[in-house]
């Protein structure tokens, strides 16, 4: 906590490395093609929720959509260029926060809301494209800036973005490891490892006591019916935290993995999004993110900080320092987004880290989630064939008490296994 | 004034005694100090000021034997390795876990049967109806910060399993002076003041250069609570009945597990037996005092001072520094409203000068005008003090109150009026009105900024609000006698 060091020399240094990378590797043009579709996805309490959502296309192939819509990769300086087929019942449009685009003529909306006069509102922040329409390159962001960013939909956005109208889109550096083109007197945004984007998103109404018998009032299904008047949100009480689409249990853990030796300490990329209409706090337990970026802008310094503020529509890009040491952190949303409408665990949460040393190892026969004496047998008959189970390989356990294994499969890792099968050790 | 001063010493001695004290000290943060704790989980009831309670989980002291809320402030030193056991004597099965450390025992979490679907806790825990738990860490850095349940946290944490951890750093035992005006980033009234140089063995954080020195230091842990889900939790559940969490509005807010006005009332009073810590906090003009925020909720706080900026140093138990304890850039920032995140702990420095205030607070003559950062309570005590008049905006010498005080039947007056505006001045008081402020200090909000916030479940005044205290004399916690009555243990002032 020093005063600062001379800044005017940092900011000459700095005016001269921006003049120096602005030449950027190839922009190239990327055409982008997103069909806007309504999908249907299952909870993990086995509740179908409908949404709606983007998947890429070609015009052979019409992919389903997906929550959230694909993560769309480019280069720094590229010129991204949206083509979109509306499969929906409602208009669409693109917009991606963060990026400059030449913003059309207003578009509005003159119905009339239940009860309301009719009066002219803005629909729409970008180009429309009409329900049964494909228009080719509805949307351009022109040499677009390296970074995280969410990509959505720009039309009645208080609606189509929860319905899941969303995805990320990751602009490269153009160098390889670095988040960030370097640059001087910035903070570091070099990573040996880039995990996959971390986007935070929910979906689904409220419970509604007031009615007999209570029961859920979905946004999803009163709004994919397609009203043709202006909905409001503002009761709009998501019971479904997601990340990345999925409440846990579903979902992946994501790899981050450890330094191997002889790199002392690795440093994974985590790229985390807000797509979601509430503030949450992704909160990470036995390390500490160094946040390097908010929005798509690199940080003079990172910051440490173990329960971040990610609010909604932001984007922030933290590098996760590890050593040698295997293991898992987990991830949660500390503003308790972690029930799956109501029944805990689930939610916002998922595990950082090493996934040889899963905690659910030895799951292998039928990949059913659960550990039983099916899977004990299996184990057992592997080891006595003399083969190698590399799933199974659970012992030793190290002192985390984490499954990292030893590469052999032995009578120890049978044991282990029979433990967690019959309950007794549930680490 | 002077024989004024000293018959209230007078009084404080007659009224408590001089003998050595066993309460807090009038420094620091109240806590358990060691490093191996035992503590259990269990139910209890938390008061509330409008006369309800509430039923909460919390950990207390194995060897209270009862539960508080918040949990015991653990106190340790960097570099201890710090061992706490945990009995859960609650029903379902508790962990403890504390993000910003890492943990020497395991942490794998639990998978009953490997099962993903089946996950009930992030770390090991400590099975229900007496099962214990033994966690164990290193505290390598210095810094604030807490341990929370991690197994069912959606219902746990909002039920009060958290409390606060403090590791203070290594080069406490040393002395650091720095100078205490040239730290303020945001003084534009006054950019040249001079150099005030003072000394401090007491930091925040192992900084190197005395820059997170501090006179007093306070506690802020912050928590919230929808009397529906805790009636929920204690009726409903038990009966199977869902609860929609959609649906879940705070309607208490507590400071150190108490809401306003319990917030100023002493520690450890007889009638909150679950809810040990107050916070008032309570210095001398000038003095550095160390905020240090938690906020165990699931909502934002801002939170807010009158009078002077904090400047935060700390944000989730590191020192807002690129290179700590070497030349480094100062990335401390400073707010009059700090937003408090859940999960997030923030420290932040805190001077009340009185500056810009229009009127000479100190009534001294011209002879004895103090500097803008002059602890008042050495000004006072030390005539010969050198007049510091360049540069700056000290008030005109004997500046008076720069409104015409209205008739004594137009005020309203709150209970520490102490007669005068003046710090250190008593004057007499109309009948029935004052007399918790004996010794003129000056009293303020500190609160939430989100008003709906000040209220116990609806009811104005109440709920995330304390007062703060800029007290002219030199300071000291009272013995606190078995005998004392409720509306004594409301005037802290008196024990000062």
């Amino acid at each position: 906590m020093r005063l600062t060091a001379p800044k005017a020399l940092r900011i000459v240094l700095t005016a001269v490395t921006l003049l120096l990378g602005s030449a950027a590797a190839h922009a190239a043009v990327v055409d982008v093609k997103l069909r806007a579709v309504e999908g249907v996805t299952t909870m993990p309490d086995g509740r179908s929720v409908p949404f709606w959502g983007f998947s890429r296309y070609s015009t052979a192939t019409l992919t389903a959509s997906t929550l959230p819509g694909p993560t769309i990769t480019v280069g720094n300086g590229d010129t991204v260029r949206f083509t979109i087929r509306n499969d929906l019942p409602v208009p669409v449009s693109i917009m991606v926060p963060g990026q400059l685009f030449t913003p059309p003529a207003k578009i509005l909306d003159s119905t009339a809301a239940a009860g309301l006069p009719a009066k002219s509102r803005v629909r729409s922040f970008n180009a429309e494209v009409a329900p049964g329409q494909e228009i080719a390159a509805v949307a351009t962001f022109a040499s677009v800036k390296p970074g995280t960013y969410l990509y959505q939909s720009g039309t009645n956005p208080a609606v189509q973005v929860p319905m899941g109208l969303y995805g990320a889109l990751v602009v490269t550096s153009g160098s390889a490891g670095q988040t960030y083109p370097a640059a001087l007197g910035k903070a570091p945004s070099a990573f040996d490892h880039e995990a996959q984007p971390v986007l935070f998103g929910e979906i689904l109404g409220r419970y509604d006591t007031s009615l007999t018998p209570p029961a859920y009032v979905t946004l999803n299904e009163e709004v994919t019916a397609a009203p043709t008047v202006p909905r409001s949100t503002v009761d709009y009480r998501p019971i479904y935290h997601l990340i990345n689409g999925k409440a846990f249990p579903d979902g992946n853990d994501i790899d981050v993995p450890a330094a191997v030796a002889p790199a002392t300490t690795s440093r994974s990329l985590l790229r985390l999004l807000n797509a979601g209409s509430r503030d949450v706090v992704p909160s990470i337990l036995g390390n500490y993110f160094s946040i390097i970026a908010e929005d798509g802008n690199l940080l003079t310094y990172a910051r440490q900080e173990h329960s971040p503020i990610l609010p909604a529509g932001k984007t922030l890009d933290a590098i996760l320092v590890r050593d040698t040491a295997k293991g898992f952190f987990p991830l949660f949303d500390r503003r308790l987004g972690i029930d799956n409408a109501g029944a805990t665990l689930g939610g916002m949460m998922t595990f950082l880290g090493d996934t040889s040393c899963s905690p659910a190892k030895g799951d292998i026969v039928g990949s059913d989630g659960k550990i039983t004496y099916t899977d004990v047998l299996a184990l057992l008959r592997a080891y006595v064939d003399g083969g190698s189970v590399a799933a199974a390989d659970v012992w030793p356990l190290d002192a985390s008490g984490l499954p990292c294994g030893d590469g052999a499969t032995t009578i120890m890792d049978v044991l282990l296994v029979l433990q967690k099968a019959s309950g007794r050790n549930p680490y | 004034m002077r024989m004024r001063r000293l018959l209230c010493q007078v009084m404080i001695a007659a009224l408590f005694g001089l003998a050595a004290s066993t309460v807090p000290s009038p420094w620091m943060i109240d806590g358990v100090t060691g490093s191996t704790f035992n503590l259990i989980a269990d139910s209890g009831r938390v008061v509330t000021p409008d006369g309800s309670s509430l039923p909460f989980w919390g950990y207390g002291l194995a060897s209270s034997g009862k539960p508080q809320y918040p949990g015991p402030t653990l106190i340790v030193n960097q570099g201890d390795t710090v061992t706490i056991q945990l009995t859960n004597r609650l029903a379902e099965e508790v962990s403890l876990m504390i993000p910003g450390v890492q943990m020497s025992s395991a942490t794998a979490p639990v998978y009953p049967q490997g099962s993903r679907s089946q996950l009930t806790s992030l770390v090991p825990a400590a099975s229900g109806g007496g099962g214990t738990r033994s966690y164990t860490f290193t505290a390598s850095r210095p810094g604030t910060f807490y341990y929370q349940s991690g197994s069912n946290q959606k219902i746990q944490l909002r039920m009060g399993l958290f409390g606060a951890i403090v590791v203070r750093p290594t080069q406490n035992s040393t002395t650091k002076t720095i100078d205490i005006a040239a730290q303020r980033l945001n003084d534009p009234a006054n950019p040249g003041v001079a150099a005030v140089s003072r000394s401090y063995t007491r930091f925040a954080y192992e900084d190197g250069d005395g820059s997170t020195g501090y006179d007093r230091e306070f506690l802020f842990l912050v928590s919230e609570m929808d009397p529906n889900f805790q009636h929920w939790v204690e009726f409903d559940r038990p009966l199977g009945k869902p609860f929609d969490f959609s649906k879940w509005k705070a309607n208490y807010w507590f400071i150190n597990g108490r809401a306003a006005p319990d917030t100023m009332a002493m520690p450890n009073v007889p009638w909150l037996p679950s809810q040990p810590y107050n916070c008032m906090p309570l210095f001398h003009p000038a003095e550095r005092v160390l905020l240090r925020f938690i906020n165990m909720g699931q909502d934002f706080h801002p939170f807010h001072t009158h009078g002077n900026h904090m400047l935060a140093v700390a944000e989730d138990g590191r020192l807002l520094s690129t290179n700590p304890g070497a030349a480094g850039a100062d990335l401390a920032w400073e707010a009059f409203t700090v937003t408090l995140a859940p999960g997030k702990t923030i420290d932040a420095l805190f001077q009340w000068t009185g500056r810009g205030l229009g009127w000479d607070f100190y009534d001294h003559g011209s002879e004895d005008m103090p500097a803008p950062y002059e602890p008042l309570d050495e000004h006072a005590m030390r005539k010969a003090f050198a007049v510091n008049t360049s540069p700056g905006n000290p008030p005109a010498s004997g500046q008076s109150l720069p409104v015409i005080m209205p008739r004594p039947d137009e005020q309203t007056l709150g209970i520490h009026w102490s007669g005068s505006p003046f710090l250190g001045s008593n004057a007499e008081l109309p009948v029935g009105e004052g007399g918790f402020n004996p010794f003129s200090g000056y009293f303020y909000m500190w609160h939430s900024h989100s008003e709906r916030e000040l209220t116990n479940n609806n009811i104005f005044p109440g709920g995330f609000l304390t007062m703060a205290g800029v007290v002219p004399w030199p300071m000291g916690w009272p013995n606190v006698p078995d005998n004392l009555d409720e509306s004594d243990m409301y005037a802290p002032m008196a024990g000062m």
